[in-house]
């Protein structure tokens, strides 16, 4: 079983201070929500841990492995990273896309195994019919899929997601989220995901990180969401329902 | 039985890319015949017009005196139109390759090679020594272009321009944005002091400096073409070993960085190896406008966006735009030869609209 250990990380852009000693440890099959407002330090956070950042202070470790000795391929088999706004880009076929995963372990021509696992993938996702389209042709949900799909072939322990779920609709919003909850428990995968919306946070993930002002604020099952915390971290009024299952329904208060 | 229809479905999708990768292959390979027949077409077409045979045969008699053909043939085959073919072929090839790389890692389907003020800073160079004299030769009333002394001086501000772009971008961070915008400031401030050059130059060198800003392929002969050719030939395979990271380009910087990419080296590096390929062809050959806009984007209309494919194609395409145009350059009102850059855009446009427009849908 995968386990991935933050100790203590500091990271600051310029003399702006984005993350303050930040520490977690987070086991495989498991779905870790990042939420806090805008500017708290979720994307660092993400970037800190995949390497893309390097913490001033602190280590990251997969397994015992500090990740600040690897290189990025090796990196890149153990982790990957869907950041959350792709720039718009050149076309490139739905396949070739997300065989760039298999980068990190390609030399030159990709061999039978990077086609089959990526065809894997791309029928896993039921991505089929796209196989051959542009990415640049999608809706966002299906290019969501895409680069989901990427960060699967990659085969790695840890999965980092900013905002998986930025500008899809509900249906896509849910339909991403159970694909990841399903990959990470087949897959063993230990799953960091920065989210907004807090009532899908609770119901996709197994534990809720709170982040304030690039300190950790709380940490916790879903329950550490109250009212209280919430109006701490976010700085407005809430009312916390429970739906039928239990689970606690956030409804901002009008307000603020 | 379900897991035999699901086994079906995965060798289907495997089964169709391999099937779409092949087809590329064929389109890449069947450009190569193609390329070939335009340059015997091109060798054998002309002010005088020499047969197919003929050629052949003038193109044999150097290396065996079986095929001894008419003197004439010989000569025009050999000393005027093979360099200036084998030019339109290598030029070509390297402006597209030069716009292609461009396009991708600036990450803008209107970068071309000349994005980045490698025409401007040229043109600079060579307006500098034929205005202050050291680029005009004169004997009495004669006057002749010392053209060693344009080429070097054009080659040389045209890589200044690239060097104060790549400096700029090292402080700034190497994204997209800050290149294509420093190019653009590079370009304008160039093309202002080239003006503010013409302004004091006497009429005789201002028509030397315009002469020499047009694209011509006239201007290659076989003491310039194997400079520009080893240029290219060393540049092409550095550019063409980079095409999974160019790949990797399409989903994003951080994307990219995390797949291991070194995103800023790729990018900086890239540029500077086009430009120089853009500016050993301008250096000698003038300013070749659109067959770097216009072939990448024609190569990708045709064969998609994996830089495996890409890049090879473009590369053919470039050349065989460039041969076709300066082919109807030479021959539409012959004697008169037009200028290429003139039959770039009126060929390339209608085809590249043509194909625009073809497309359902976005294309870029």
């Amino acid at each position: 079983m995968v386990r991935l250990e933050i100790r203590g990380i500091s990271f600051s852009y310029g003399s702006i201070p984005a993350l303050r000693d930040v520490s977690l440890k987070v086991d495989g099959r498991e779905i870790l929500s990042i939420v806090g407002p805008n500017g708290s330090g979720k994307t660092t956070l993400l970037r800190c841990i995949n390497g893309v950042l390097k913490p001033k202070i602190g280590t990251v470790l997969i397994d015992e492995v500090n990740v600040s000795q690897l290189n990025r391929r090796e990196i890149a088999k153990v982790m990957s990273y869907v950041p959350q706004i792709a720039d718009n880009s050149f076309p490139i076929t739905v396949f070739d896309a997300i065989l760039m995963g298999r980068r990190p372990y390609l030399s030159w021509k990709p061999s039978t195994k990077d086609i089959e696992v990526v065809s894997k993938i791309i029928k896993l996702l039921g991505l089929e019919k796209l196989a051959l389209r542009n990415i640049n042709e999608l809706s966002g949900g299906e290019f969501r899929k895409v680069l989901l799909a990427r960060a699967l072939v990659q085969e790695p322990k840890v999965l980092l997601l900013d905002e998986p779920t930025n500008h899809l609709d509900l249906k896509h919003q849910v339909e991403i989220l159970n694909l990841i909850r399903r990959e990470a428990k087949e897959r063993n995968l230990c799953v960091i995901m920065a989210m907004h919306d807090l009532n899908l946070a609770v119901r996709f993930s197994d534990r809720i990180l709170m982040l304030k002002g690039g300190k950790i604020f709380a940490v916790g099952d879903i329950s550490i969401l109250t009212p209280e915390n919430v109006r701490k971290v976010y700085g407005i009024k809430v009312e916390v329902l429970k739906d039928k299952t239990g689970k606690p329904v956030i409804i901002p208060s009008i307000r603020l | 039985m379900l897991d035999n229809l699901r086994s079906k479905r995965e060798i289907d999708i495997r089964e169709l890319y391999s099937f779409y990768t092949k087809k590329k292959t064929l389109f890449l390979l069947s450009l190569i015949p193609i390329l070939l027949i335009l340059i015997l077409v091109s060798l054998s077409v002309g002010s005088a017009s020499i047969s197919l045979k003929e050629v052949i045969y003038a193109f044999l008699g150097r290396f065996s005196s079986d095929f001894c053909s008419d003197k004439t043939a010989y000569t025009i085959v050999w000393n005027l139109r093979f360099p200036r073919v084998l030019m339109a072929v290598i030029a070509g090839a390297a402006l597209s390759v030069a716009g292609t790389v461009l396009q991708t890692t600036l990450r803008n389907p209107l970068a071309s090679p000349y994005t980045l003020g490698v025409a401007s800073s040229a043109a600079f160079g060579a307006a500098l020594s034929i205005i202050l004299g050291a680029g005009i030769v004169s004997y009495g009333q004669l006057i002749f272009l010392n053209l060693p002394a344009i080429v070097v001086n054009a080659f040389c501000f045209s890589m200044l321009s690239t060097f104060i772009i790549f400096w700029l971008s090292k402080i700034r961070g190497a994204t997209a944005g800050t290149i294509v915008l420093a190019g653009i400031a590079i370009m304008y401030l160039f093309s202002a002091a080239t003006s503010l050059l013409q302004y004091f130059g006497t009429t005789e060198q201002v028509t030397a400096v315009v002469f020499w800003m047009f694209g011509d392929l006239g201007k290659a002969d076989w003491t310039n073409l194997p400079i520009v050719a080893t240029v290219v030939l060393l540049t092409l395979p550095v550019l063409f070993k980079w095409c999974w990271d160019y790949n990797a380009l399409a989903l994003g910087d951080e994307t990219a960085k995390s797949l291991g990419v070194n995103v800023e080296f790729i990018r900086l590096t890239s540029m500077v190896l086009a430009s120089l390929l853009t500016a050993v062809a301008v250096s000698f050959l003038g300013t070749i406008g659109f067959i770097g806009l216009i072939a990448p984007h024609i190569a990708r209309m045709l064969i998609g966006g994996d830089h495996k494919f890409l890049l090879p194609s473009a590369c053919l395409m470039g050349s065989i735009l460039l041969l076709i145009a300066d082919t109807v350059s030479r021959t539409i009102i012959s004697p008169l030869i037009l200028p290429v850059g003139v039959l770039t855009s009126f060929l390339g446009v209608p085809l590249f609209l043509y194909l625009l427009l073809r497309r359902r849908i976005e294309y870029w």
